[in-house]
């Protein structure tokens, strides 16, 4: 175990991987800082680039893509208080009013600070879980890995974040789009009209750099001029360091929020930085100084967005389930590789723990180049629209092409482009399209093969991890109804 | 009752309903290990649309349009406003551009393309620095070409017209 940790750790700092490490971090902070791209748009562009790497490598440098991108955003978050990712909002509700106030360096190094100590607390935590985690991977078969798949589809509910309906819609159009190709159970082709392209499926590289990277381009042809005109950066770097040190206790609150917000599947980012932001203003002494530039506020939503990131690669390591769209593209790049994530991932060599030591460094990566170059990093702000539209399509369009070497691919990519687009404009929660997408094979296989196995519904319901999974299914599904009436029933005993 | 107005939300929800109608259509055809899922989805996300269209009409008859709660996964967007017209002309005119670019990436090659997009999105755009934009596009053109076609060893597209003119 020890040996494998230790030849991880040799693959991770070689010179190539330590390269793509730094080219990771370095566009994720561009891409972090610039509002409205965030990790997705990094992701899904850096996923056909990484088709000529080592597997490792591409783990690597998506890990790094995507710690930085998340830091990254908190960049635009202080300084000109539009939310460079999702995972970025609550940030803006006290770091931009400490930049107004002068003290953007002492908000920029909390957020920098917090972000790595959150990452740092979850990393030690998936190496702790995971195996645990794996040993209970290994005891399921098909029909519990079914219902997990089913489990995250239902969560998808919860990725739509209030939009309930529309984004079911959309996680079974991204499900039902999987099935164009042949069937992988019968080889029969399915909705492929005899086109040979069409046999092997839509290709996910397409549809995830149209989805999330070209349609950026479409929003910012909109918007025009330049994301920011001027931006100041006052206070001291030090002080923020200090600041964070100084309160191990609410950094490891927020980092283990995010940690749990990552670990089920659909929760992620965007919903952990607000919940850590409202418990550390529920925990703080002057809760009512937050929102006019109180740095607990910075410090909270930071560390646990890194934290959380971190807590997503669990279930999408160990059980081949993504818990949020970053974690897909992440699936994805493994799955091109030829690794397919599960409980024999770490029988794969050194490789898993190459990947560990790689989020490790990431941290480091992002903590260090931030910090002293995120002044520079926040001038992307400054670069034209018109620009940064031509450059962001001239990517999309190499990167759509590069996987197969097929102009088609491009063209689907368009498509999919406007789709996403359309979602974004009228604000349909477009992150449950490829969690469908990625998650309707997984599902639709491991339904035929637990009935091939057993030849009858029944087994859905005979296996003790399957039978837990449906009633807790069934709880998630019914809880709404359980808790009005377990209050009516409480309230009725009351009085 | 406000009147229907034909959005682009509302094209798309209707091209959708369509190709979902058909791929249910379609999938009995399908052998029945194969027809299962692909039934069920379309059939769940039909009726889900149901539902959806349901909750609009309420909401219209109500006069008060559901405003989205800011489930959007890029923030960037929250400060979209109301698209006017010459907001709507720039995506149509990027999507338009974007089109070209293909067609041109398939007639002249990838590296001539760039040049050309690179050069004519920004000044299509309003944006009139040469000094910028001449520089960008050769750079842009050049550097793709260097990581791409020469670092990666990817086959960049060269063009119909090239290979016609100098056949291998």
């Amino acid at each position: 175990m020890l040996e494998m940790w230790f030849e991880g750790f040799l693959v991770a700092i070689s010179g190539a991987n330590l390269l793509y490490l730094l080219v990771g971090t370095f566009f994720g902070l561009i891409v972090g800082a610039l509002p409205g791209l965030g990790a997705n748009f990094a992701l899904a562009l850096a996923l056909p680039m990484t088709f000529w790497m080592e597997p490792a490598s591409a783990i690597i440098l998506m890990c790094a893509l995507h710690a930085s991108a998340t830091y990254g955003g908190s960049i635009a978050s202080i300084l000109i208080n539009a939310p460079g990712t999702v995972g970025s909002v609550a940030t803006c509700w006290d770091g931009h009013p400490l930049a107004q106030q002068g003290k953007a360096r002492l908000a920029l190094s909390i957020a920098a600070a917090s972000s790595f100590a959150g990452g740092l607390i979850g990393w030690i935590m998936i190496i702790v879980i995971t195996p645990l985690l794996v040993a209970l991977a290994l005891k399921m078969g098909p029909p519990e890995y079914f219902m997990i798949a089913l489990i995250a589809l239902s969560l998808l509910s919860l990725a739509a974040q209030g939009q309930t309906v529309k984004g079911l819609i959309l996680g079974g159009l991204g499900v039902l789009i999987s099935f164009v190709g042949r069937d992988p159970m019968t080889g029969m082709p399915r909705y492929t009209f005899g086109s040979l392209y069409l046999e092997d499926g839509i290709p996910l590289i397409a549809v995830a750099v149209g989805l999330f990277a070209l349609s950026q381009a479409f929003i910012m042809a909109e918007k025009g001029g330049t994301i920011a005109e001027t931006y100041e950066m006052k206070g001291s770097m030090l002080e923020g360091f200090l600041y964070v040190i100084k309160r191990p206790l609410a950094i490891a609150r927020a980092a283990i929020v995010g940690i749990l917000m990552g670990i089920i599947p659909a929760l992620g980012v965007s919903t952990a930085n607000i919940v850590s932001y409202f418990i550390e203003k529920k925990a703080s002494k002057d809760p009512e100084q937050f929102g006019k530039g109180h740095p607990s506020g910075v410090l909270a939503p930071e560390a646990s967005n890194n934290g959380c990131i971190v807590g997503e690669l669990v279930p999408t390591l160990t059980l081949g389930i993504p818990g949020a769209s970053p974690q897909a593209l992440l699936l994805a790049a493994l799955i091109m590789h030829g690794i397919q994530p599960g409980p024999d991932y770490f029988e794969k060599g050194a490789l898993p723990y190459a990947v560990f030591i790689g989020v490790l460094l990431a941290q480091f990566a992002f903590f260090i180049v931030g910090t002293s170059l995120a002044k520079y990093f926040a001038m992307v702000c400054k670069i034209p629209n018109a620009i940064l539209v031509s450059m962001v399509t001239i990517l999309c369009f190499i990167g759509a092409y590069a996987w197969r070497h097929t102009l088609i691919d491009v063209g689907i990519m368009i498509v999919f482009a406007l789709f996403g687009y359309i979602l974004i404009r009228y604000k349909w929660p477009h992150a449950c399209f490829i969690l469908g997408f990625v998650l309707g094979k997984l599902v639709e296989s491991n339904f035929h093969r637990s009935l091939l196995m057993s030849e009858t519904y029944s087994t859905f319901f005979t296996r003790p991890g399957s039978l837990g999974m449906i009633i807790f299914l069934g709880l998630m599904f019914f809880w709404p109804l359980i808790s009005k009436t377990a209050v009516r029933f409480i309230r009725m005993n009351g009085k | 009752m406000k009147k229907f107005t034909l959005t682009l939300e509302n094209i798309m929800i209707i091209t959708v309903i369509f190709l979902v109608s058909a791929s249910l259509y379609l999938s009995f055809d399908f052998m029945r290990m194969s027809a299962l899922f692909p039934k069920l989805v379309s059939i769940t996300i039909l009726a889900l649309f149901g539902i959806l269209i349901v909750m609009k009409l309420c909401s219209r008859e109500k006069g008060n349009e559901p405003e989205s709660n800011g489930a959007v996964t890029c923030q960037g967007e929250d400060d979209l406003k109301p698209a006017t017209t010459d907001r709507r002309l720039h995506w149509s005119l990027s999507l338009l551009l974007m089109t070209v670019y293909l067609a041109l990436i398939f007639l002249l090659g990838f590296g001539l393309s760039t040049i050309i997009y690179g050069l004519a999105f920004p000044y299509i755009a309003g944006y009139r620095k040469h000094k910028i934009i001449y520089p960008y596009a050769l750079a842009m053109a050049v550097i793709i070409i260097m990581v791409f076609g020469k670092f990666f060893q990817i086959p960049l597209p060269e063009g119909l017209i090239f290979e016609l003119i100098m056949p291998e």
